[in-house]
């Protein structure tokens, strides 16, 4: 489908970068009510806010004032071989209209079934199956909402024999088909192919870099046999070095820390920001300098 | 039948054999299965999940002794959904898991999570049946052992519907000054939308009290006489506060939609030995004063 109101920036599909943003967590709203604060934008998380009123729409009305937000999901199911449930894209989409997001996003993943919801973003057999089921899915909450859908990768701790393909092939090809954009987060990226026992840098490369919105930059636990997506750490050396590379494949994308749990004062997370913007300067100046050889499409 | 593969980057797989064609169903399949995995109480019992298999990336063929790892990754999925559900509780109920402690609410919220899978899409409305679990948990025993600690979720989610419950105007006294003398007997005085009332049988306040000020919480006592609580949200922050039996019954009256005139004329029946135009004049004042109203509806 054609997504209107959407600008291409000079890399292809997705919307020019607006900077270097956070998560908003109810941990900072005083913060962000109080005074100004060197982000570019901010990140909520959608659901959230899908309530009849109170405080939680209060905030946010009063903070996207101030502030570019960019709305962030975790429970559409974009896997659910039933198709994305109409009641709530119908939310989503009066809370997109009441706050004009810069962009809607969501994870390539299943959150549950037969009427059963297990909150947690599971993993898709990467198969021509689900591909399609995926695909459909996206066109029909692209056309609920009036725009394309920023897809992002989540981290994983099976695989499915049944697959097909890779989880990049997968993913890229989800992209092209169904047109919509992605959200790369670095983190998961890493977290999955320590687990799997991938090459990082392959996932990446596979990428339509057109398509790449926006990137989120977190931290694991190490559990020695597996890495564990709990986003409540600061963000480890590895994945400041993959980030690198993103932005070196990507060019200047829109870049947030997503901290989940054990939520640190908000200068800290102001500090793991400027490193973020000064690792992206320091990756895209090297970009120009010395652009990395590119496989052959 | 179990099966275990090993992938080009030798990862961990997950075996279906029960459907072997994806075009043929094979997703729902499998979800299905991994439903049932993460729902069963056990994460280490593979009957739920006959086809699981898993080769670590440094061993060897796959063979029927690679079950355990794969179990240990799923199990990872299957402790996460626990302790979602188990944090959302704590925070939605958490008058009740201080009250209970840690061990005991824990040990409880687990049972009723086994048997109350979500079915929610958003984890804020997990747990609205919690109180009843409780009560229904205690069995027939008189005294019933968990009717305080029932009484006391029940508020606990109350005040949480009263937190992001619809937004509402607010009925002012100014509002009301233009009332026509003779309109007053057909206006509807709508309550704000989170407006709710709460019956009580113990001592629920005096012990909700005494956690907020870190005292010595009191045991449940029952009360001689029922008592009653008005839950409602004023200026984005959830609000309580006990109420006598006729100002009590009166919000009910407006939550049904009565007629002013008619609920003063019910007031006189109900409550006899009230000087009912002077207890509906005071409830109103502070009801207006509280924020408890929000519409003056004509008829």
């Amino acid at each position: 489908m054609v997504t209107p109101g959407v600008a291409a920036d000079a890399r292809g599909l997705a919307q020019p970068s607006p900077g270097f943003g956070l998560g908003l967590r109810t941990a900072h709203y005083s913060d962000f009510l109080t005074a100004p604060q060197p982000v570019d934008w901010l990140e909520v998380i959608s659901d959230n806010h899908l309530v009849p009123g109170g405080k939680p729409m209060h905030v946010l009305d009063a903070i996207r004032t101030a502030y570019p937000i960019a709305l962030h999901g975790v429970a559409l199911s974009i896997g659910s071989v039933g198709g994305p449930d109409a009641a709530y894209l119908a939310q989503l989409r009066t809370l997109a209209d009441r706050i004009e997001p810069l962009w809607v996003s969501d994870h390539l993943c299943w959150t549950g079934v037969h009427g059963h919801h297990l909150h947690d973003l599971l993993p898709l057999p990467y198969t021509e199956e689900a591909l399609g089921v995926v695909v459909r899915n996206i066109g029909q909450v692209q056309e609920a909402l009036g725009r394309r859908l920023v897809l992002e990768n989540v981290s994983s701790y099976v695989q499915f024999a049944s697959s097909q393909m890779s989880e990049w092939a997968f993913l890229s090809e989800v992209a092209e088909r169904a047109d919509c954009l992605l959200l790369v987060d670095v983190n998961n990226v890493h977290v999955s192919s320590v687990n799997h026992g991938f090459d990082a840098l392959d996932y990446l490369r596979a990428l339509p870099a057109h398509r790449v919105q926006q990137i989120h930059l977190a931290g694991h636990t190490d559990h020695g046999d597996v890495l564990i997506d709990t986003h409540d750490q600061p963000v480890p050396d590895p994945v400041w070095a993959l980030y690198a590379q993103a932005c070196r494949l990507f060019g200047p994308v829109a870049t947030m820390i997503e901290r989940d749990d054990r939520i640190p004062p908000l200068p800290d997370l102001l500090a793991e920001l400027e490193t973020a913007r000064c690792v992206a300067a320091s990756a895209l100046r090297l970009e120009a300098l010395h652009p990395p050889a590119r496989e052959a499409a | 039948m179990s099966v275990d593969v090993r992938d080009p980057v030798g990862a961990m797989f997950l075996r279906d054999l029960s459907d072997p064609e994806p075009a043929a169903g094979g997703l729902l399949a499998l979800q299905t299965r991994m439903t049932a995995y993460l729902l069963q109480p056990d994460a280490e019992d593979p009957t739920m999940v006959p086809d699981v298999g898993a080769v670590a990336p440094d061993s060897g063929p796959a063979s029927g002794a690679a079950v355990g790892p794969a179990l240990a990754r799923l199990g990872i999925y299957h402790s996460a959904y626990r302790a979602r559900l188990l944090e959302t509780l704590r925070d939605t109920y958490g008058h009740t898991a201080r009250l209970l402690g840690s061990d005991v609410f824990d040990a409880l919220a687990l049972a009723y999570i086994a048997q109350s899978p979500s079915s929610h899409r958003n984890l804020r409305w997990y747990g609205q049946t919690w109180p009843a679990f409780l009560v229904a948990d205690g069995g027939d025993a008189e005294p019933h052992p968990h009717a305080p600690i029932a009484e006391l979720a029940r508020l606990d989610w109350a005040l949480r519907e009263a937190f992001d419950g619809p937004d509402d105007t607010v009925l002012h006294v100014r509002d009301l000054q233009h009332l026509a003398p003779e309109a007053w007997g057909l206006v509807r005085l709508r309550p704000h939308a989170t407006v709710r009332c709460l019956s009580l049988r113990h001592n629920t306040l005096q012990r909700w009290h005494a956690l907020d000020d870190e005292r010595t919480v009191p045991d449940a006592e029952r009360l001689p006489e029922p008592g009653w609580l008005l839950v409602w949200r004023r200026d984005d922050r959830p609000h309580f506060r006990s109420m006598a039996a006729s100002e009590a019954w009166a919000v009910q009256q407006l939550l049904e939609g009565c007629a002013w005139g008619a609920l003063c004329d019910a007031w006189a029946a109900a409550w006899p030995d009230q000087d009912f135009t002077l207890a509906a004049a005071q409830c109103l004042r502070r009801w207006l004063d509280e924020g408890v109203l929000a519409q003056a509806l004509p008829s």
